[in-house]
């Protein structure tokens, strides 16, 4: 009684002090068919724990500095400097390591094809990587609408990456993988700047570009976000699971568990 | 074939239910702006400034969801907290759309 009690007070009071918009991402993994207005500048942190191999002590998190601009009402680019911090020990496959390491910068494109006024929202998004070791060209189709407490978002995302791999000879070779991903995502309003909701990858791994399937791998997990009047904040937890029947999961390339936060700010 | 008949009615359920619930968000006429040709171009900007500037990056509210008052505030706070850039006169049409239309009774 005195736990509902102390909800209900909370939410009464993001209720209150809640501006009339300002609900940016309510996904981490999905985008939405939203864009920054012009002129208007943006900053989020990123930061993405993956962790859970079939053995050993594995944890990867992915740190991203994203500083996003309005070129027009209906263009949005952005720039990422990405980093990694990996540690890994006694897992099968992966040599023993921990290091922090810069990995890329990033170059992000999103326009977005229809007006606020349509029921179904459709985005463009283009992203280029580079990095030392790695090169990266990601397209997604971005498509979602809004009712009335409800959001949804789906993203088909298509990705080509060359990734720098030492052979066991010394030598160094240029390494070709492709993904095909689908991404969606259901967001419930609780009250203003305040949403619950649920999200779900299914990933196809490739080899070279587009040749060949090498796995599948299928995430789903509940998130929720939070948007004040400078700032929001939105965390998902996904864990892997196991939709095909005795294939496994996907733990060579991928992990159990992943928890995304992404935290924004306006300048 | 058969298997999937359910989608098409599934699909059409959907977006039934998704244009249910647009916006109401209605474009200005002759009668809003009084009959004057000037006051018209200016609802008709400030419109587009709500659907372009203001639906960019969150959903769109129900014009009629706010008073004159709470409207003037929440388009004051937007561009105190530097969410939109707008200038005075987009400012001035922005409001004068929004606390114009409010009143308007829906179709």
């Amino acid at each position: 009684m005195r736990t509902a009690r102390v909800v209900l007070s909370v939410l009464a009071l993001v209720a209150v002090t809640h501006p009339a918009g300002a609900d940016e991402r309510k996904f981490t993994y999905t985008y939405e068919a939203k864009t920054l207005p012009k002129s208007v500048l943006e900053f989020e942190q990123w930061a993405t724990l993956r962790t859970g191999k079939e053995d050993g002590d594995f944890i990867r998190v992915d740190l991203r500095e994203e500083i996003e601009y309005g070129i027009s009402d209906r263009v949005t680019t952005a720039l990422y400097l990405n980093l990694e911090y990996l540690n890994s020990d006694g897992v099968t496959g992966i040599e023993d390591e921990s290091e922090f390491e810069f990995e890329s910068v990033s170059s992000e494109w999103k326009w977005r094809v229809t007006d606020a006024t349509s029921p179904v929202g459709l985005l463009l998004y283009g992203e280029v990587g580079v990095g030392e070791h790695e090169q990266e060209l990601e397209t997604k189709l971005v498509v979602s609408a809004d009712a009335g407490h409800f959001t949804f978002a789906y993203n088909l995302i298509l990705e080509m990456e060359r990734e720098e791999e030492e052979e066991p000879s010394g030598e160094k070779e240029w390494e070709k993988e492709s993904e095909i991903a689908h991404a969606f995502g259901v967001s419930y309003r609780v009250a203003p700047g305040f949403n619950i909701g649920l999200e779900g990858l299914a990933r196809q791994l490739m080899e070279g570009t587009f040749k060949e399937t090498e796995s599948h791998a299928y995430f789903i997990g509940p998130n929720m976000h939070y948007a004040s009047k400078a700032w929001w904040a939105t965390l998902t937890f996904l864990k892997q699971v196991d939709i095909k029947e005795n294939s496994g999961l996907e733990l060579d390339d991928l992990e159990k568990f992943e928890v995304r936060l992404i935290f924004g700010i306006h300048l | 074939m058969k298997r999937r008949a359910w989608l098409a009615p599934l699909a059409a359920a959907l977006a039934a239910a998704v244009s249910a619930c647009a916006a109401f968000v209605p474009e200005p006429d002759p009668s809003d702006a009084g009959g004057s040709e000037a006051v018209l171009a200016e609802l008709r900007q400030g419109r587009h400034i709500y659907v372009e500037k203001c639906g960019a990056c969150h959903r769109l509210h129900d014009v009629d969801a706010y008073g004159d008052d709470e409207w003037r505030g929440h388009v004051q706070d937007m561009i105190r907290e530097n969410l939109v850039k707008i200038t005075r006169p987009e400012h001035a049409a922005l409001v004068r759309y929004l606390t114009s239309l409010n009143s308007k009774p829906r179709p």
